[in-house]
C-alpha cells in the first residue's frame, strides 16, 4: 500500500511521526513490531543464522554464475583445447575428451540445472497451491475428490515412469521441467490444505465472507498471504529435490545432449572414461556444484522453516 | 514541533474512545443488537408504518454432532426500515447463533428450520454466490472479537478500501480517502497515520473501531451487531 496516498503532512505533525525514532528510545515499554513482509531478511541468531547465511551467500553466488556466465566463464563453452588436459593456469578444470574447457562448461550449466530446478518447483507449487486452496477452503466433495486425486499421483513412482516417457520422448529440459513439475505437488497441496481448513474458521476469513467477497477474491486475498510462508520453504525444498532429480536423469543419460546441465557433465564424465583414468577435474566439480547449490538452497529452505515457526508461535499482540 | 511519545497518542486514542459513542448515532439507525432468545423480550421503538426488512419466522437451529443439540428453536421477529431491534440474554443462549443464521454463516454440521427472509427474498435457500451479493452490502455484521476479525496482513487502510475495491469498483485514490474519511468518523484524530496500521499494532478498542468503520462502509440496510461496543468505553 502506498503510505503517501494517505498521509498529509498537518495530520503527521500532529500524530507525531516526525522524530519517531528518538521517541522509541525514551518510552521501552512500546515498540512498534517490524512490517509483516520484511520477516523474510531479518537476520537469525546463532548456528542456525550463520548456516541461513552461508545459505544465502552461495546461492546469490551461483544465481550471478547462471545469470551472466560469460563474465565468469573464461572460454566459451564450445570452444575447444587439446583433450584430457589436467588444470593448468590456461584451463583451470582442465579440459574434457572434446577439448571443452570444464569450468566454462561449469559456469554455463549453471543457468540449466537451476533453470529446471525452479521451473519444476514454481510448477509443483502453483498447483499445490491452487489445488490445496480450493480442497481446503470448499471442502466437501470437491475436497474428496481432490485428495483421493493428490493420493493417486503421490504413488506414481516419479523416476521410473520418467525413464519409460525417456524412451518414447525426444529428451528435453522442458519435458523432463513438465515431469517433474506435475509430478511432485502432493505435499505441497497437503500442507495448503490442512493450513487453509484451519484458516478458513478464522474470523478474518469470515468477516470477508460477511462483505461479500466471492471465494476467489478471499482465497487470494485473505488466505493466501497467510500461508505464503509456509510456501517459501516448501518452494525451496521443492527446487532442490528437482534439482537432484535433474542431475540423476541426466546422470542416466535421459537429459538433453545439447543443454550440457551438471548432471549432463558427470554423465559424460562417467560414460567417456573420466572415473576410470581418475580426472578428477572433470568429474570433480560438477559433483561439488550440484551439492552446494543443493545445499544452498536447502539451508535457506531450512532458514525460512525455522522463521515460520517463530511466526506461528507469535500470537496477535493484545495490548 | 512538539513530540508525543507513543504512549501519550495511544492514550490520546483511548480518550477519543470516549467520544465515538455519541458521535455514531447514525451508526444505530439500523442496529439489531445482540440479545435475548429465551425470555423473548423484544422491545420496538418505532410504531411507524415502514418496510419489513428482515423477517425471521420460527427459526429453529440445532448442531449435529454424536447427538443432536437443539441450540434455537421458535425465534420470530421482523426489523423494518429505521428501526433498531436489540437481543439481550444470557451467555450461550443463542444470540451469536441468531446473528449468524441471518449472515448464512454456521457451519456446515447445523441443521436450520424456518424462514428468514430479507427484503422478502429467502435467504436460507441461497447459495453461496446470490448471499456474495447480499452480504457487505445490504447486510453486515460486527463481529465479537476484533483482534481476529481483521487479517493480520494487510494495513487498516487496504481492508477498509477492499470492499469499495470490490464492490463499487472505485478507484484507488477515492477509495482511500473514504476509508480515511470513515476512520475520521470513528473518533481517529490521527486518521491518516491509522490507514497504516496493522492490527496488531493496535489495540482491542482501536481494533474495534476499525471493524465497526471497516463494516458500516458500505452503507448497508441492515447492520448486525454482535456485541458492538467491547472495549469501548460507555460513559461517553
Amino acid at each position: 500500500m502506498n503510505q503517501s496516498d494517505c498521509t498529509d503532512i498537518p495530520c503527521m505533525k500532529e500524530a507525531g511521526i516526525e522524530g519517531f525514532s528518538e521517541i522509541k528510545s525514551e518510552t521501552s515499554n512500546f515498540e512498534f513490531p517490524g512490517e509483516p513482509s520484511s520477516w523474510i531478511f531479518q537476520k537469525q541468531k546463532g548456528f542456525q543464522g550463520l548456516f541461513n547465511w552461508i545459505g544465502v551467500l552461495l546461492f546469490v553466488l551461483f544465481i550471478f554464475l547462471a545469470l551472466f556466465p560469460s563474465t565468469f566463464a573464461p572460454y566459451a563453452p564450445e570452444e575447444r583445447f587439446m583433450p584430457y588436459e589436467a588444470p593448468s593456469e590456461e584451463h583451470l578444470l582442465g579440459t574434457n575428451d572434446i577439448g571443452n574447457d570444464v569450468l566454462s562448461e561449469l559456469v554455463f550449466g549453471a543457468r540449466i540445472s537451476m533453470t529446471v530446478g525452479f521451473m519444476a518447483a514454481l510448477i509443483s507449487t502453483l498447483i499445490g497451491t491452487s489445488l490445496g486452496l480450493c480442497a481446503g477452503y470448499f471442502r466437501g466433495v470437491i475436497d474428496e475428490l481432490l485428495m483421493g486425486f493428490t493420493d493417486v499421483v503421490l504413488v506414481i513412482p516419479k523416476i521410473p515412469l520418467i525413464i519409460v516417457l525417456g524412451a518414447f520422448l525426444r529428451p528435453s529440459i522442458w519435458i523432463l521441467i513438465a515431469i517433474l513439475g506435475l509430478l511432485s505437488w502432493e505435499s505441497t497441496a497437503r500442507v495448503t490444505r490442512s493450513k487453509t481448513l484451519q484458516l478458513r474458521e478464522a474470523g478474518y476469513v469470515k468477516s470477508a465472507q460477511c462483505m461479500g467477497f466471492s471465494s476467489y477474491h478471499i482465497m487470494k486475498s485473505d488466505i493466501f498471504p497467510n500461508i505464503i510462508h509456509i510456501l517459501f520453504p516448501k518452494f525451496m525444498l521443492a527446487t532442490a529435490s528437482a534439482m537432484i532429480s535433474e542431475a540423476s536423469l541426466s546422470f542416466l543419460g535421459l537429459g538433453d545432449v545439447s543443454m550440457k546441465s551438471w548432471g549432463m557433465m558427470l554423465s559424460f564424465a562417467f560414460s567417456q572414461g573420466g572415473f576410470i583414468r581418475d580426472m578428477w577435474w572433470w568429474y570433480m566439480p560438477p559433483g561439488i556444484c550440484i551439492t552446494l547449490c543443493v545445499l544452498s538452497i536447502a539451508l535457506i529452505g531450512f532458514g525460512l522453516e525455522a522463521k515460520e515457526e517463530e511466526h506461528f508461535r507469535e500470537g496477535v499482540n493484545t495490548l | 514541533m512538539k513530540a508525543y511519545s507513543r504512549s501519550t497518542l495511544l492514550e490520546r486514542n483511548t480518550s477519543l474512545e470516549n467520544t465515538l459513542l455519541e458521535r455514531n448515532t447514525s451508526l444505530e439507525n439500523t442496529l439489531l443488537e445482540n440479545t435475548l432468545l429465551e425470555n423473548t423480550l423484544l422491545e420496538r421503538n418505532t410504531s411507524l408504518e415502514r418496510d419489513v426488512l428482515l423477517e425471521v419466522r420460527d427459526l429453529e437451529v440445532s448442531f449435529q454432532g454424536i447427538e443432536t443439540v437443539n441450540v434455537l428453536s421458535g425465534i420470530s421477529f421482523s426489523i423494518k426500515e429505521n428501526e433498531t431491534l436489540a437481543l439481550v440474554g444470557e451467555t450461550g443462549c443463542g444470540k451469536s447463533v441468531v446473528a449468524h443464521a441471518v449472515m448464512n454463516l454456521l457451519p456446515p454440521e447445523s441443521r436450520v428450520k424456518g424462514n428468514i427472509e430479507f427484503r422478502r427474498k429467502n435467504l436460507l435457500g441461497m447459495n453461496e454466490k446470490e448471499m456474495a451479493k447480499i452480504r457487505g452490502k445490504e447486510i453486515a455484521i460486527i463481529f465479537q472479537n476484533p483482534a481476529l476479525a481483521l487479517n493480520p496482513v494487510y494495513s487498516i487502510g487496504h481492508q477498509l478500501a477492499e470492499p469499495l475495491y470490490v464492490h463499487q469498483k472505485e478507484k484507488k485514490k477515492t477509495a482511500l480517502s473514504r476509508a480515511a474519511l470513515a476512520l475520521k468518523r470513528m473518533g481517529f484524530a490521527n486518521f491518516a497515520e491509522c490507514m497504516n496500521y496493522y492490527p496488531s499494532w493496535c489495540s482491542g478498542g482501536m481494533n474495534q473501531r476499525f471493524l465497526i468503520a471497516a463494516s458500516t462502509i458500505l452503507n448497508p440496510s441492515l447492520l448486525i451487531a454482535d456485541e458492538p461496543s467491547k472495549g469501548l468505553d460507555k460513559n461517553a
